[in-house]
């Protein structure tokens, strides 16, 4: 195919890029910046021994623990685990506190993330229950609150879809898992950094984050924050720096979860992501992208026959949105997104088979383009006239 | 000025306790955690004597996992 590279917006020499619900790019040139420093002038391993970088190294570490604990308002940042991404940090949660026996309640939207610890727990004995959303991604409460039995040991939900951009009710889950004394876990993914997250508000027990979407950092990290209540198995055991004279694994936090060598160059990366969202603030972010998801939606009603899928408000989701264009391979059409027009978005089942069985778009899947505050409205306005022209 | 040393189990508390007690304008100093206390590579913060309750009091209202203050006495280290 030919490259209609006098039609590309000039914004990014690489092209346009909607998948940011899959990690966001770019990043901040502070992420880049402090990536590099580190790499260059901290090149110590934190937690063990004491030298000057070593000290240096330590403290990147603790000052990124405590701005990730300001930001979702966690009391102790001491409770803050890193890990490679949101991923681990969701199986450390799910396989480091489920038993045989304990029974789980999850949602019908959940990435395989959640799934598939999930389906693995169900094979050593722990009981799953999937409380079915509606047609746009949407959970009532009440039916998770029906589902709760005496052996409910856990309420694992995602925040928001990464197929449709459905906000689950986290607040209300959050209310029933404190009166009932069950703990909540939250996957983060697709709203750390764009939708307020307060950890005590909304008596979240565990919250797995990725770092490397919108809290803007890179690839290979995120966190798992877990209440001081808790208490987990670790997955990975290992040198911490501490107790070393001893051969079991420390049992305070966060060394009990924290063996091998830190990634210190992401997480200083992660800690420069989240002080970025800081100065521009996580409402003005929501906004940028709403007005995005907003211009995006009412642009691309006008075409037919295409069919959107999720919520169509920007108060009920985040800045992804899902479609497919009637009679038309989605696989196709995001083929000649990205070969002649240089449009990058995700396409099929986007690790949620389960979402996508939710809103009817299973096996096939959908198209879908997701914002990010770097993202503009020209690069939208060029995505609808260039998909107008695949169409016809 | 007779010097003490306050130990913790893990980095992530002895530099919260460094961060706490400076806000406090007490005078911390990082140095190696020393080998007959722990063989941990952890550090401890080292500060006048004077301050022992202090330090302590700030460490534990703040629910850190303070191993102990230790001070050195005839080339032993004293817990205190």
């Amino acid at each position: 195919m030919t490259k209609v590279k006098s039609k590309a917006p000039p914004k990014l020499s690489s092209g346009v890029y909607f998948d940011n619900a899959a990690t966001s790019y770019p990043k901040p040139p502070s992420v880049c910046d402090a990536i590099n420093y580190t790499l260059q002038h901290v090149g110590a391993n934190p937690g063990r021994g004491e030298n000057a970088l070593t000290r240096s190294a330590n403290k990147i570490i603790f000052e990124a623990r405590e701005t990730i604990a300001e930001f979702f308002n966690i009391p102790n940042s001491r409770n803050i685990v890193f890990t490679s991404n949101g991923t681990e940090a969701l199986n450390l949660a799910l396989k480091g506190f489920l038993k045989p026996g304990d029974h789980v309640i999850t949602s019908g939207m959940e990435h395989n993330s959640v799934i598939r610890p999930l389906n693995s727990l169900k094979n050593n004995g722990v009981n799953v229950t999937i409380v079915q959303c509606d047609k746009q991604g949407k959970l009532n409460p009440d039916d998770v609150f029906k589902e709760i039995k005496e052996n409910t040991r856990l309420i694992v939900i995602t925040h928001a879809s990464n197929v449709t951009g459905t906000i689950l009710p986290v607040e209300e889950i959050g209310e029933i898992a404190k009166k009932k004394g069950i703990p909540l876990l939250v996957d983060a993914a697709q709203t750390a950094g764009t939708i307020p997250i307060d950890i005590v508000r909304n008596n979240i027990s565990l919250l797995a984050c990725p770092g490397h979407k919108s809290l803007l950092g890179p690839q290979g990290t995120g966190f798992l924050y877990i209440s001081e209540e808790l208490n987990l198995k670790p997955l990975i055991e290992g040198g911490t720096g501490s107790n070393s004279e001893l051969s079991e694994q420390p049992d305070f936090l966060p060394d009990r979860f924290q063996s091998g060598t830190l990634n210190s160059p992401g997480i200083a990366g992660l800690k420069a992501g989240i002080e970025f969202i800081n100065k521009k603030s996580v409402q003005t972010i929501k906004e940028h992208e709403d007005k995005l998801s907003k211009a995006f939606i009412n642009k691309l009603k006008e075409i037919n026959p295409v069919c959107i899928y999720g919520p169509l408000s920007t108060k009920e989701k985040t800045s992804v949105v899902s479609f497919n264009i009637n009679g038309k391979d989605s696989a196709e059409i995001a083929t000649a997104l990205d070969e002649k027009y240089q449009i990058m978005v995700r396409v099929g089942l986007h690790c949620s088979p389960y979402a996508h069985k939710t809103i009817g778009t299973f096996p096939d899947g959908t198209i879908r383009a997701s914002f990010s505050i770097f993202n503009t409205i020209e690069e939208v306005n060029y995505f609808i006239d260039s998909l107008k022209e695949i169409v016809n | 000025m007779s010097k003490a040393i306050a130990v913790f189990n893990s980095n992530h508390d002895a530099l919260l306790a460094e961060k706490l007690l400076k806000q406090k304008d007490i005078r911390v100093r990082p140095i190696i955690k020393p080998r007959k206390i722990s063989s941990s590579c952890t550090l401890a913060l080292q500060f006048d004597m004077e301050l022992s309750q202090k330090v302590t009091e700030i460490c534990l209202s703040n629910k850190l996992l303070l191993a102990g203050i230790f001070q050195k006495r005839n080339e032993e280290w004293v817990e205190v």
